[in-house]
């Protein structure tokens, strides 16, 4: 896979993190006295027993392992939680809360009132702010910005993501995680945007039909799922498939809404039909559903077929009753060879 | 409006003083991580840091030898395990990063005066050592049109057997202080109007090229 960037560089280890979140100053209570401390990173110090002073974790934490010091703490974990639950963008949380408090918890215990309040509190912060973070990441497309003087109103995207408040926030841990997929997914995007848009050029000035610039567009997408992983070609396709349509949701002109969709969908499971698993196809298959634009007088299509476990992926593609004729003339064993008689 | 001007001034040079030297570095190593390229390497940054790590090891081992309370001196040794750790990442990322490029980095000047002459050194024994092996293992044996290293063969126009560093990559970076669109590039600023302080960004890596160098965002 020439042209691919070596993304296992540029990721940095849970450790490393935690490495950064250790040189944020905390308040500690030492027990004895010393004299300033110079470091190479900072001057601290002296310490007078029973006066509260600021030190990074690192040191906070090495004086309390060895008895000397007790740490005073943040409170105020409930308010935070309430308040993220009932907003939508995240709330400001100190950036490396997550592995700040993991550390406090292995090494302080005692130090925390409630403990297991505490505990369960940061779990649910936790859980809730990484769930806003997903469903961010199935709604973003970029912020679009019209070009001037353009009267086919075609988009020119800008692939500037600091929508409003809700990337503000987003903790250290939770940037990391969604680092290296977000980053190829955009990539992806923007490539293959812009060759649309040369290949755009090109065709408002021939005056070509539409129907053939659609092709390159599905083949595009298609060399996505193989090259960039399922989740980004899911993506894709989604961001693609507002495409197919204009504003008014009718598709392109003789290109009929099901075909392109249906096409695409076949076309991803062949490519993957070792390798996905029933659930990757099931979420592929509802953002599709969910992205498509109907015309007010097409009826929607039916609800695809329930997955039912392991037999889900066999049931999605499972034979209708229309087909059984096929089947029953052909002597068609599996759906390979059905979609290939079908033609699509 | 001038006692304005004044008190931020004041902030960045207090800001500018307090920061330590191994903050900076921190920050490097975080940069260089990040970036799709190699960057610049910083060499009166590192030279200062080598010598602080000098004189913070002399001290550890005067204060053993003193018989100070073993729980300073374990301290400082951690503070020293730190940096050194930070050092030995940034050398080490962007010994991954020539590795990995070895062949553009050498053709194109601007990435090599990023380099520092160690690395320089390294990366003109690596790319001998490199070649020499493909010579003698592969490209010997191969037609004659196909033996050359940074082509396919000799028909193609440009070397295309080399890795470029892929400068669209996506990166996460946060501004330092309020951007607007003079300070990036003139034929991106159409796609990239401003940037707030402290927002957590996404965004292509080249068009935040400009402001790295310059200082005014820090990728995370």
């Amino acid at each position: 896979m020439a042209g691919q960037s070596d993304s296992m560089m540029s990721l940095f280890s849970p450790e490393e993190i935690e490495f950064m979140a250790e040189d944020e100053l905390v308040e500690i209570v030492p027990n004895l006295r010393m004299d300033s401390l110079n470091f190479l990173c900072g001057d601290y110090g002296p310490f007078y027993p029973q006066l509260a002073a600021q030190v990074p974790l690192w040191l906070a934490l090495a004086l309390k392992k060895r008895g000397n010091a007790q740490l005073g703490l943040l409170n105020g974990c409930q308010l935070v939680l309430e308040a993220e639950r009932d907003f939508h963008a995240f709330q400001p949380l100190p950036f490396h809360y997550v592995e700040i408090s993991r550390l406090i918890f292995d090494h302080a215990r005692e130090d925390i009132p409630d403990m297991y309040m505490v505990r369960s509190l940061i779990e649910d912060i936790r859980d809730v702010r990484f769930h806003k973070v997903e469903t961010n990441l199935e709604k973003f497309t970029a912020s679009t910005v019209t070009a001037q003087g353009d009267t086919d109103n075609r988009d020119i995207l800008v692939y500037l993501l600091a929508l409003a408040n809700v990337w503000k926030n987003m903790s250290a841990m939770e940037v990391n995680i969604i680092r290296a997929f977000s980053g190829r997914a955009l990539q992806a995007f923007y490539k293959h945007d812009n060759e649309q848009q040369t290949s755009d050029t090109d065709r408002t000035l021939d005056k070509q039909p539409q129907i053939p610039t659609d092709r390159p567009k599905i083949e595009k997408c298609i060399s996505a799922v193989v090259n960039d992983g399922p989740a980004v070609s899911a993506m894709l396709i989604k961001h693609t498939n507002y495409k197919l349509y204009d504003g008014q949701g009718r598709g392109p002109p003789g290109c009929p809404t099901s075909t392109n969709r249906a096409y695409l969908l076949k076309s991803i499971q062949l490519a993957w039909n070792q390798n996905l698993g029933p659930g990757m196809w099931m979420g592929i298959e509802s953002i599709l559903n969910n992205s498509v634009i109907r015309s007010p007088d097409q009826p929607p299509p039916p609800p695809p077929p329930r997955a039912r476990g392991k037999q889900g992926f066999q049931r999605c593609s499972r034979v209708k009753a229309e087909d059984q004729e096929l089947v029953e003339k052909r002597g068609l064993r599996n759906d390979r060879d059905l979609s290939s008689a079908k033609h699509y | 409006m001038a006692t304005e001007e004044s008190t931020s001034v004041m902030d960045d040079y207090e800001t500018l003083i307090s920061t330590t030297d191994v903050e900076l570095l921190k920050r490097a190593w975080r940069n260089e991580k990040s970036a799709p390229e190699i960057l610049q390497f910083e060499a009166s940054l590192v030279q200062r840091i080598k010598e602080q790590i000098e004189l913070a090891e002399q001290n550890v081992e005067m204060f053993e030898a003193d018989n100070i309370d073993p729980l300073t001196v374990s301290l400082y040794q951690m503070d020293l395990d730190r940096t050194q750790f930070l050092l030995r990442s940034y050398l080490r990322v962007r010994l991954q990063k020539i590795e990995k490029y070895l062949f553009y980095i050498l053709k194109t000047d601007e990435s090599l005066n990023r380099l520092s002459r160690q690395e320089q050194m390294f990366a003109r024994r690596c790319t001998d050592d490199l070649g020499s092996h493909l010579d003698e293992t592969v490209l010997a044996k191969l037609p004659d049109n196909y033996q050359s290293i940074l082509k396919q063969s000799i028909t193609s126009e440009e070397d295309d057997m080399v890795p470029v560093p892929r400068l669209d990559t996506f990166v996460i970076c946060k501004a330092k202080q309020y951007l607007s669109g003079l300070d990036f590039e003139p034929e991106y600023s159409m796609e990239i109007t401003e940037m707030e302080r402290d927002l957590l960004t996404f965004v292509c890596y080249k068009f935040v090229k400009k402001p790295l160098e310059n200082g005014k965002i820090d990728l995370v």
